[in-house]
């Protein structure tokens, strides 16, 4: 298993007790939004906002994404660039239109005038989905780094750590979502 | 356990958990929201995002019991106890609060001050 030497690597546990805290941040945002929910001073509640088809078509295209980005590490680990680059592109796209659907929903939202300032349900709704959409954000900027390094210098053991350390943001990323799909939208339909 | 195997299945089982909790949704509409229940329903989408987030962890995240992973269980662990105490420690203290407010709705909890609190 060529895998193990890179599962060894100090750095892999560095990140993954990275990953680890930002799940604390996560904590913090998702306490408080369970508090604050109920608190819509008149303006849009979570019944309201929650469109199923839209939100259950985020989960799905996240998921995707989440399942083509190991992939890009399966073709890395064999050094197979042109699969890796293809499955990263593909990740990328998926990762952009789950953040253009997200901007959409907060764009709808504002325009009809429940913006973030209006109730203290709206503020934790857009920090808690906004915190979440800037992680995918950042991932896609580093998945765009990577995939110039894989295009200009090739697939070497390097690249291909740093290939699966983005992979494991990305997945940890798509749980952060399914709580978020669970006791933000599945609950709010209830 | 990085195989394209592990991925697929992974992936089928994720999607296959993520219809699920609409799907249940729809059969409590279809029923006149009398099975499954509200309670029910949300007990179920609780242990469907759990299982979710096993499978995550299991087929895509690699977690698992050999012996290099170890301090990643570890760390994994410890962020659990974490999360619990701070999201139930929250709740908890918070849904005291909100009960022993006297003040009409939850006054605390929507952001108002009451003059009460303002004497802590």
């Amino acid at each position: 298993m060529e895998n193990n030497l890179a599962i060894k690597d100090k750095n892999m546990f560095g990140f993954w007790v990275y990953l680890m805290s930002d799940c604390v941040l996560f904590a913090g945002l998702f306490a408080t939004y369970a508090v604050l929910y109920t608190s819509t001073y008149g303006n849009a509640s979570i019944q309201t906002i929650v469109d199923l088809p839209f939100v259950l078509t985020e989960t799905i295209i996240l998921l995707t994404s989440s399942f083509t980005v190991g992939l890009a590490v399966l073709a890395a680990e064999r050094g197979k660039k042109t699969l890796t680059l293809a499955a990263l592109t593909l990740t990328l796209a998926l990762g952009l239109a789950f953040l253009g659907m997200e901007l959409s929903e907060f764009a709808r939202l504002a325009a009809a005038g429940s913006g973030p300032s209006q109730s203290a349900f709206l503020s934790i709704f857009f920090t808690l989905l906004g915190t979440h959409g800037l992680h995918v954000f950042l991932g896609s900027v580093w998945m765009l780094v990577l995939m110039a390094h894989v295009f200009y210098k090739g697939l070497s053991e390097g690249s291909t750590r740093k290939l699966l350390l983005m992979s494991l943001f990305w997945h940890f990323l798509d749980i952060i979502w399914i709580f978020i799909f669970t006791f933000v939208y599945m609950f709010g339909a209830l | 356990m990085h195989t394209l195997r592990s991925y697929i299945t992974g992936f089928i089982l994720s999607i296959l958990l993520t219809l699920a909790a609409p799907a249940l949704l729809l059969w409590h509409e279809a029923t006149g929201h009398v099975f499954p229940t509200h309670q029910e329903l949300r007990f179920a989408f609780v242990i469907l995002a759990i299982a979710q987030m096993l499978i995550q962890l299991i087929f895509f995240l690699h977690i698992n019991r050999e012996k290099e992973q170890r301090w990643n269980v570890a760390a994994l662990a410890f962020a659990v106890m974490v999360v619990t105490i701070l999201v139930g420690g929250t709740l908890w203290i918070m849904y005291n609060l909100q009960q022993g407010q006297d003040t009409e709705m939850g006054t605390y909890i929507n952001g108002v001050v009451t003059p009460q609190m303002e004497d802590d």
